[in-house]
Protein backbone atom coordinates (compact mmCIF):
# COMPACT_ATOMS: atom_id res chain seq x y z
CA UNK A 1 0.00 0.00 0.00
CA UNK A 2 3.00 2.56 1.04
CA UNK A 3 4.60 1.31 -2.47
CA UNK A 4 1.61 2.35 -3.98
CA UNK A 5 1.49 5.47 -2.67
CA UNK A 6 4.97 6.39 -3.58
CA UNK A 7 4.82 5.14 -7.04
CA UNK A 8 1.40 7.03 -7.47
CA UNK A 9 3.44 10.09 -5.82
CA UNK A 10 6.43 9.94 -8.60
CA UNK A 11 4.29 9.01 -11.16
CA UNK A 12 2.46 12.61 -10.13
CA UNK A 13 5.39 14.35 -9.41
CA UNK A 14 6.64 13.67 -13.03
CA UNK A 15 3.50 14.46 -14.75
CA UNK A 16 3.21 17.96 -12.92
CA UNK A 17 6.96 18.34 -13.44
CA UNK A 18 6.35 17.42 -17.19
CA UNK A 19 9.93 18.17 -18.00
CA UNK A 20 11.43 14.34 -18.26
CA UNK A 21 13.30 12.53 -21.05
CA UNK A 22 14.86 9.88 -21.15
CA UNK A 23 16.93 8.53 -24.45
CA UNK A 24 15.99 5.26 -26.72
CA UNK A 25 18.87 3.19 -24.25
CA UNK A 26 18.04 -0.37 -22.87
CA UNK A 27 16.32 -0.53 -19.55
CA UNK A 28 18.76 -2.31 -17.26
CA UNK A 29 22.15 -1.27 -19.19
CA UNK A 30 23.46 1.59 -21.40
CA UNK A 31 22.90 2.56 -25.12
CA UNK A 32 24.92 5.55 -26.59
CA UNK A 33 21.66 7.89 -27.16
CA UNK A 34 22.29 10.89 -25.97
CA UNK A 35 19.96 14.16 -26.05
CA UNK A 36 19.87 17.12 -28.72
CA UNK A 37 21.48 20.47 -27.77
CA UNK A 38 19.70 21.98 -25.20
CA UNK A 39 17.22 19.07 -24.92
CA UNK A 40 15.64 18.79 -21.16
CA UNK A 41 15.22 15.09 -20.10
CA UNK A 42 13.07 14.38 -17.33
CA UNK A 43 13.09 11.00 -15.88
CA UNK A 44 11.57 9.61 -13.20
CA UNK A 45 11.64 5.71 -12.31
CA UNK A 46 11.05 3.30 -9.39
CA UNK A 47 12.45 -0.32 -9.07
CA UNK A 48 13.18 -3.29 -6.55
CA UNK A 49 15.72 -5.50 -6.45
CA UNK A 50 14.39 -9.10 -4.05
CA UNK A 51 16.67 -11.48 -2.71
CA UNK A 52 15.30 -14.01 -0.36
CA UNK A 53 13.38 -12.05 2.41
CA UNK A 54 15.70 -8.80 1.64
CA UNK A 55 13.96 -6.19 -0.75
CA UNK A 56 15.49 -2.88 -2.00
CA UNK A 57 13.04 -0.21 -3.84
CA UNK A 58 14.01 3.32 -5.43
CA UNK A 59 12.06 5.82 -6.97
CA UNK A 60 14.34 8.27 -8.77
CA UNK A 61 13.92 11.66 -10.38
CA UNK A 62 16.87 12.37 -13.06
CA UNK A 63 17.39 14.99 -15.25
CA UNK A 64 19.81 15.43 -17.99
CA UNK A 65 20.60 18.61 -20.29
CA UNK A 66 22.09 18.48 -23.97
CA UNK A 67 25.67 20.39 -24.27
CA UNK A 68 25.51 19.25 -27.65
CA UNK A 69 23.59 17.04 -29.94
CA UNK A 70 26.62 14.29 -28.47
CA UNK A 71 27.41 15.38 -24.96
CA UNK A 72 24.86 14.93 -22.36
CA UNK A 73 25.14 15.76 -18.23
CA UNK A 74 22.72 14.94 -15.69
CA UNK A 75 21.85 14.33 -12.08
CA UNK A 76 20.16 11.35 -10.49
CA UNK A 77 17.68 11.97 -7.01
CA UNK A 78 17.34 8.45 -5.51
CA UNK A 79 14.60 7.94 -2.49
CA UNK A 80 15.41 4.30 -1.06
CA UNK A 81 13.61 1.93 0.90
CA UNK A 82 15.23 -1.30 1.97
CA UNK A 83 13.95 -4.11 3.93
CA UNK A 84 17.75 -6.12 5.24
CA UNK A 85 17.14 -8.54 7.84
CA UNK A 86 13.99 -7.65 9.24
CA UNK A 87 15.07 -4.11 9.26
CA UNK A 88 13.36 -1.45 7.05
CA UNK A 89 14.90 1.44 6.40
CA UNK A 90 13.84 4.53 4.24
CA UNK A 91 15.38 8.14 2.82
CA UNK A 92 17.03 10.38 0.21
CA UNK A 93 19.92 8.51 -1.25
CA UNK A 94 23.42 9.78 -2.56
CA UNK A 95 22.96 11.98 -5.60
CA UNK A 96 24.31 11.18 -8.70
CA UNK A 97 26.28 13.37 -11.40
CA UNK A 98 26.60 12.07 -14.80
CA UNK A 99 28.10 12.59 -18.62
CA UNK A 100 27.94 10.54 -21.84
CA UNK A 101 29.95 11.51 -24.72
CA UNK A 102 28.98 9.89 -28.04
CA UNK A 103 32.68 9.82 -29.79
CA UNK A 104 31.45 7.86 -32.58
CA UNK A 105 28.18 8.17 -35.05
CA UNK A 106 27.34 6.69 -38.43
CA UNK A 107 24.07 7.79 -39.96
CA UNK A 108 22.69 6.06 -42.95
CA UNK A 109 18.87 6.00 -44.28
CA UNK A 110 17.08 5.22 -41.61
CA UNK A 111 19.81 3.57 -39.19
CA UNK A 112 22.19 4.95 -37.14
CA UNK A 113 25.06 3.12 -35.55
CA UNK A 114 26.93 5.02 -32.49
CA UNK A 115 29.21 4.43 -29.60
CA UNK A 116 29.31 6.30 -26.12
CA UNK A 117 31.35 6.80 -23.33
CA UNK A 118 29.95 7.15 -19.67
CA UNK A 119 30.75 8.50 -16.63
CA UNK A 120 28.95 8.44 -13.29
CA UNK A 121 29.64 9.77 -10.17
CA UNK A 122 27.57 8.42 -7.03
CA UNK A 123 28.59 11.51 -4.22
CA UNK A 124 28.06 10.55 -0.63
CA UNK A 125 25.55 13.27 0.14
CA UNK A 126 23.30 11.37 2.34
CA UNK A 127 23.70 11.19 6.20
CA UNK A 128 21.59 8.03 6.45
CA UNK A 129 22.13 4.14 6.17
CA UNK A 130 20.01 3.60 2.77
CA UNK A 131 23.09 3.98 0.94
CA UNK A 132 27.18 3.17 1.29
CA UNK A 133 29.04 6.03 2.83
CA UNK A 134 31.37 5.93 -0.06
CA UNK A 135 32.04 8.03 -3.44
CA UNK A 136 31.49 5.56 -6.14
CA UNK A 137 32.76 6.20 -9.84
CA UNK A 138 31.20 3.70 -12.53
CA UNK A 139 32.94 4.09 -16.00
CA UNK A 140 31.31 2.67 -19.13
CA UNK A 141 31.35 2.01 -23.00
CA UNK A 142 27.96 1.68 -24.65
CA UNK A 143 27.67 0.77 -28.37
CA UNK A 144 24.06 0.83 -30.12
CA UNK A 145 22.89 -0.12 -33.72
CA UNK A 146 19.07 1.11 -34.21
CA UNK A 147 17.34 1.07 -37.06
CA UNK A 148 13.28 0.84 -38.61
CA UNK A 149 13.03 -2.49 -37.10
CA UNK A 150 16.29 -3.98 -35.39
CA UNK A 151 18.18 -2.49 -32.22
CA UNK A 152 21.31 -4.14 -30.80
CA UNK A 153 23.18 -2.58 -27.87
CA UNK A 154 26.36 -3.34 -25.76
CA UNK A 155 27.90 -1.90 -23.02
CA UNK A 156 30.51 -3.16 -20.56
CA UNK A 157 30.23 -0.95 -17.26
CA UNK A 158 33.26 -1.19 -14.23
CA UNK A 159 32.39 0.38 -11.11
CA UNK A 160 34.97 1.41 -8.43
CA UNK A 161 33.54 0.82 -5.15
CA UNK A 162 34.16 3.56 -2.14
CA UNK A 163 35.84 2.19 0.82
CA UNK A 164 33.91 2.62 3.46
CA UNK A 165 34.80 3.73 7.43
CA UNK A 166 33.33 1.95 10.31
CA UNK A 167 33.54 2.99 13.73
CA UNK A 168 36.45 0.30 14.30
CA UNK A 169 37.26 -0.74 10.96
CA UNK A 170 37.15 0.06 7.28
CA UNK A 171 35.50 -1.80 4.40
CA UNK A 172 37.15 -1.90 1.35
CA UNK A 173 34.33 -2.81 -1.33
CA UNK A 174 35.10 -4.93 -4.26
CA UNK A 175 34.48 -3.30 -7.37
CA UNK A 176 32.11 -4.55 -9.99
CA UNK A 177 31.83 -5.17 -14.05
CA UNK A 178 29.15 -5.59 -15.88
CA UNK A 179 28.77 -6.88 -19.43
CA UNK A 180 24.94 -6.43 -21.15
CA UNK A 181 23.93 -6.86 -24.82
CA UNK A 182 20.78 -6.36 -25.95
CA UNK A 183 18.17 -6.90 -28.73
CA UNK A 184 15.53 -4.90 -29.35
CA UNK A 185 12.61 -5.40 -32.01
CA UNK A 186 9.99 -2.79 -33.25
CA UNK A 187 7.28 -5.25 -35.59
CA UNK A 188 4.78 -1.87 -36.86
CA UNK A 189 6.47 1.20 -38.12
CA UNK A 190 3.54 3.94 -37.47
CA UNK A 191 3.66 7.52 -38.22
CA UNK A 192 6.05 10.16 -36.10
CA UNK A 193 2.87 11.37 -33.91
CA UNK A 194 1.81 7.64 -33.43
CA UNK A 195 2.41 5.27 -30.66
CA UNK A 196 5.62 3.53 -31.17
CA UNK A 197 6.57 -0.16 -29.11
CA UNK A 198 10.30 -1.24 -29.40
CA UNK A 199 10.36 -4.78 -27.53
CA UNK A 200 13.98 -5.80 -26.05
CA UNK A 201 15.54 -8.72 -23.87
CA UNK A 202 18.78 -7.97 -22.36
CA UNK A 203 21.45 -10.46 -21.29
CA UNK A 204 22.93 -8.98 -17.62
CA UNK A 205 26.70 -10.39 -16.64
CA UNK A 206 27.73 -9.00 -12.98
CA UNK A 207 31.19 -10.08 -11.96
CA UNK A 208 31.59 -8.65 -8.21
CA UNK A 209 34.85 -8.43 -6.50
CA UNK A 210 35.49 -9.25 -2.80
CA UNK A 211 35.21 -7.68 0.26
CA UNK A 212 38.16 -6.79 2.18
CA UNK A 213 37.67 -5.69 5.96
CA UNK A 214 40.28 -3.80 7.29
CA UNK A 215 41.46 -2.24 10.88
CA UNK A 216 44.76 -1.61 12.14
CA UNK A 217 45.57 -5.72 13.35
CA UNK A 218 44.19 -7.89 10.27
CA UNK A 219 43.29 -7.24 6.44
CA UNK A 220 40.86 -9.95 6.01
CA UNK A 221 38.58 -10.68 3.23
CA UNK A 222 34.55 -11.01 3.58
CA UNK A 223 33.56 -14.33 2.87
CA UNK A 224 30.08 -13.41 1.92
CA UNK A 225 30.79 -11.40 -0.75
CA UNK A 226 31.50 -11.27 -4.39
CA UNK A 227 30.72 -13.30 -7.05
CA UNK A 228 28.95 -13.93 -10.27
CA UNK A 229 25.68 -13.38 -11.54
CA UNK A 230 24.02 -13.78 -14.88
CA UNK A 231 20.30 -12.37 -16.13
CA UNK A 232 17.57 -12.80 -18.96
CA UNK A 233 15.97 -9.31 -18.76
CA UNK A 234 12.40 -9.16 -21.22
CA UNK A 235 11.52 -5.14 -21.20
CA UNK A 236 9.72 -2.45 -23.99
CA UNK A 237 9.77 0.65 -24.60
CA UNK A 238 6.79 2.52 -25.17
CA UNK A 239 7.02 5.92 -26.85
CA UNK A 240 4.75 9.22 -27.83
CA UNK A 241 6.46 11.87 -29.96
CA UNK A 242 8.15 12.82 -26.52
CA UNK A 243 7.15 11.18 -23.84
CA UNK A 244 8.54 7.39 -22.92
CA UNK A 245 7.37 4.48 -20.94
CA UNK A 246 10.18 2.06 -20.20
CA UNK A 247 9.45 -1.20 -17.99
CA UNK A 248 11.38 -4.77 -17.55
CA UNK A 249 12.00 -7.23 -15.63
CA UNK A 250 15.60 -9.07 -14.64
CA UNK A 251 15.51 -12.45 -14.23
CA UNK A 252 18.24 -14.56 -12.65
CA UNK A 253 19.43 -17.47 -15.34
CA UNK A 254 22.91 -18.13 -12.86
CA UNK A 255 24.76 -17.27 -10.37
CA UNK A 256 28.25 -18.48 -8.52
CA UNK A 257 27.88 -16.05 -5.49
CA UNK A 258 30.60 -16.67 -3.07
CA UNK A 259 29.74 -17.68 0.88
CA UNK A 260 26.37 -17.76 2.46
CA UNK A 261 24.50 -14.71 -0.24
CA UNK A 262 21.00 -14.73 -1.42
CA UNK A 263 20.59 -15.35 -4.45
CA UNK A 264 18.65 -12.35 -6.50
CA UNK A 265 14.84 -13.40 -7.17
CA UNK A 266 13.57 -10.99 -9.62
CA UNK A 267 14.74 -7.13 -10.41
CA UNK A 268 12.22 -4.69 -11.83
CA UNK A 269 12.03 -1.85 -12.85
CA UNK A 270 9.61 0.70 -14.67
CA UNK A 271 10.18 4.31 -15.96
CA UNK A 272 8.75 7.48 -17.74
CA UNK A 273 10.38 10.50 -19.72
CA UNK A 274 9.73 13.44 -20.87
CA UNK A 275 11.86 15.09 -23.53
CA UNK A 276 11.75 18.83 -23.55
CA UNK B 1 -47.92 50.94 -50.77
CA UNK B 2 -47.04 47.95 -53.58
CA UNK B 3 -44.05 50.89 -54.67
CA UNK B 4 -42.85 50.70 -51.05
CA UNK B 5 -42.48 47.08 -51.10
CA UNK B 6 -41.20 46.86 -54.65
CA UNK B 7 -38.66 49.56 -53.28
CA UNK B 8 -37.41 47.37 -50.33
CA UNK B 9 -37.74 44.15 -52.26
CA UNK B 10 -35.41 45.78 -54.39
CA UNK B 11 -33.46 47.12 -51.36
CA UNK B 12 -32.93 43.82 -49.99
CA UNK B 13 -32.09 42.28 -53.38
CA UNK B 14 -29.13 44.84 -53.65
CA UNK B 15 -28.11 44.24 -50.42
CA UNK B 16 -28.23 40.10 -50.91
CA UNK B 17 -25.73 40.34 -53.55
CA UNK B 18 -23.49 42.73 -52.50
CA UNK B 19 -23.03 40.65 -49.48
CA UNK B 20 -23.14 37.74 -51.02
CA UNK B 21 -19.93 39.10 -53.50
CA UNK B 22 -18.58 40.06 -50.81
CA UNK B 23 -18.44 36.92 -49.34
CA UNK B 24 -17.58 35.46 -52.27
CA UNK B 25 -14.26 37.98 -52.91
CA UNK B 26 -13.58 37.52 -49.24
CA UNK B 27 -13.01 33.79 -49.59
CA UNK B 28 -11.55 34.06 -52.95
CA UNK B 29 -8.74 36.44 -51.26
CA UNK B 30 -8.14 33.97 -48.16
CA UNK B 31 -7.75 31.13 -50.72
CA UNK B 32 -5.10 33.12 -52.50
CA UNK B 33 -3.42 33.84 -49.21
CA UNK B 34 -3.60 29.86 -48.30
CA UNK B 35 -1.81 29.30 -52.04
CA UNK B 36 0.38 31.61 -51.80
CA UNK B 37 1.05 31.86 -48.13
CA UNK B 38 2.25 28.50 -47.51
CA UNK B 39 5.83 26.44 -48.83
CA UNK B 40 6.59 22.90 -48.22
CA UNK B 41 10.08 21.68 -47.85
CA UNK B 42 11.47 18.38 -48.03
CA UNK B 43 14.76 17.61 -45.94
CA UNK B 44 16.69 14.15 -46.33
CA UNK B 45 18.47 13.55 -43.19
CA UNK B 46 20.64 10.20 -42.22
CA UNK B 47 20.17 8.31 -38.61
CA UNK B 48 16.47 8.61 -38.84
CA UNK B 49 15.38 5.37 -36.57
CA UNK B 50 13.02 5.86 -34.32
CA UNK B 51 10.32 8.84 -33.91
CA UNK B 52 10.92 9.53 -30.28
CA UNK B 53 14.62 10.59 -31.34
CA UNK B 54 13.58 12.87 -34.35
CA UNK B 55 11.74 14.26 -31.79
CA UNK B 56 14.92 17.72 -31.16
CA UNK B 57 14.73 18.26 -35.02
CA UNK B 58 10.90 18.92 -34.31
CA UNK B 59 11.55 21.11 -31.79
CA UNK B 60 14.21 22.87 -33.33
CA UNK B 61 12.30 23.46 -36.46
CA UNK B 62 9.28 24.57 -34.76
CA UNK B 63 11.87 27.12 -33.19
CA UNK B 64 12.72 28.64 -36.52
CA UNK B 65 10.32 32.10 -37.86
CA UNK B 66 8.40 31.20 -40.54
CA UNK B 67 7.77 27.45 -39.29
CA UNK B 68 4.58 26.03 -39.10
CA UNK B 69 4.57 21.87 -38.94
CA UNK B 70 6.99 19.53 -38.87
CA UNK B 71 6.28 15.39 -39.62
CA UNK B 72 8.53 12.96 -40.50
CA UNK B 73 8.47 9.74 -42.07
CA UNK B 74 11.60 6.96 -40.83
CA UNK B 75 11.43 4.98 -43.74
CA UNK B 76 12.47 7.32 -46.17
CA UNK B 77 14.64 9.92 -44.02
CA UNK B 78 12.73 12.70 -44.82
CA UNK B 79 11.70 15.78 -42.77
CA UNK B 80 8.58 17.40 -44.22
CA UNK B 81 8.40 21.05 -42.72
CA UNK B 82 5.61 23.57 -43.87
CA UNK B 83 5.82 27.01 -43.72
CA UNK B 84 5.07 30.45 -44.69
CA UNK B 85 5.93 31.78 -48.00
CA UNK B 86 8.66 33.92 -46.24
CA UNK B 87 10.36 30.97 -44.98
CA UNK B 88 14.04 29.58 -46.37
CA UNK B 89 16.75 27.79 -45.41
CA UNK B 90 20.40 27.74 -46.01
CA UNK B 91 22.51 24.95 -45.89
CA UNK B 92 24.61 25.71 -42.70
CA UNK B 93 21.89 26.17 -40.92
CA UNK B 94 20.40 22.82 -41.78
CA UNK B 95 23.83 20.89 -41.48
CA UNK B 96 23.90 22.52 -37.36
CA UNK B 97 20.48 22.19 -36.57
CA UNK B 98 20.60 18.50 -37.86
CA UNK B 99 24.10 17.85 -36.05
CA UNK B 100 23.12 19.47 -32.57
CA UNK B 101 19.72 17.08 -32.90
CA UNK B 102 22.10 13.94 -33.35
CA UNK B 103 21.25 13.56 -36.76
CA UNK B 104 23.16 14.13 -40.11
CA UNK B 105 21.34 16.24 -42.69
CA UNK B 106 21.51 15.59 -46.85
CA UNK B 107 19.68 17.62 -49.15
CA UNK B 108 16.46 20.04 -48.70
CA UNK B 109 13.99 20.24 -51.84
CA UNK B 110 11.13 23.09 -52.04
CA UNK B 111 8.59 20.72 -53.07
CA UNK B 112 5.37 23.29 -53.09
CA UNK B 113 4.18 26.38 -52.64
CA UNK B 114 0.36 25.26 -52.39
CA UNK B 115 -1.56 25.37 -49.34
CA UNK B 116 -0.95 21.97 -47.59
CA UNK B 117 -2.91 19.81 -44.81
CA UNK B 118 -1.67 19.57 -41.30
CA UNK B 119 -3.80 16.51 -40.96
Amino acid sequence: MKITKQICLTLLFVLIKSNFAAAHDPVFSVGPHVLFKDGIELHGNISQNKSGDDKKTAQTFAMKYGITGDWVAGIDLPYKQIKENNEQLSGIGDIELSTKYRFWRKDSLAQQESVAFLLKIKLDSADNKVTPNAVDSLFSLAYGFESIHWYRWASVRYRFNGEVNQDNYTLERGNKTFVDLVLGYRHTLNGYRDPDMVYMVELNGEFSQRNFQRDNMNNDQVNDSGGEAWFISPGFMWTLRNMAVKGGIQLPIYSNLNGAQQDSDYRFKLSIEWHL
Amino acid sequence: MNKIRDNLMGLLAVILVSVSNMSYTLAAESAQVNADGTSLFEIRADGLACPYCAYGIEKKLMAIKGVKYVDVNLEQGKVLVTGDDQLNFEEQQLKTLFNDSGFTYRTIKKVSTEKVSNE
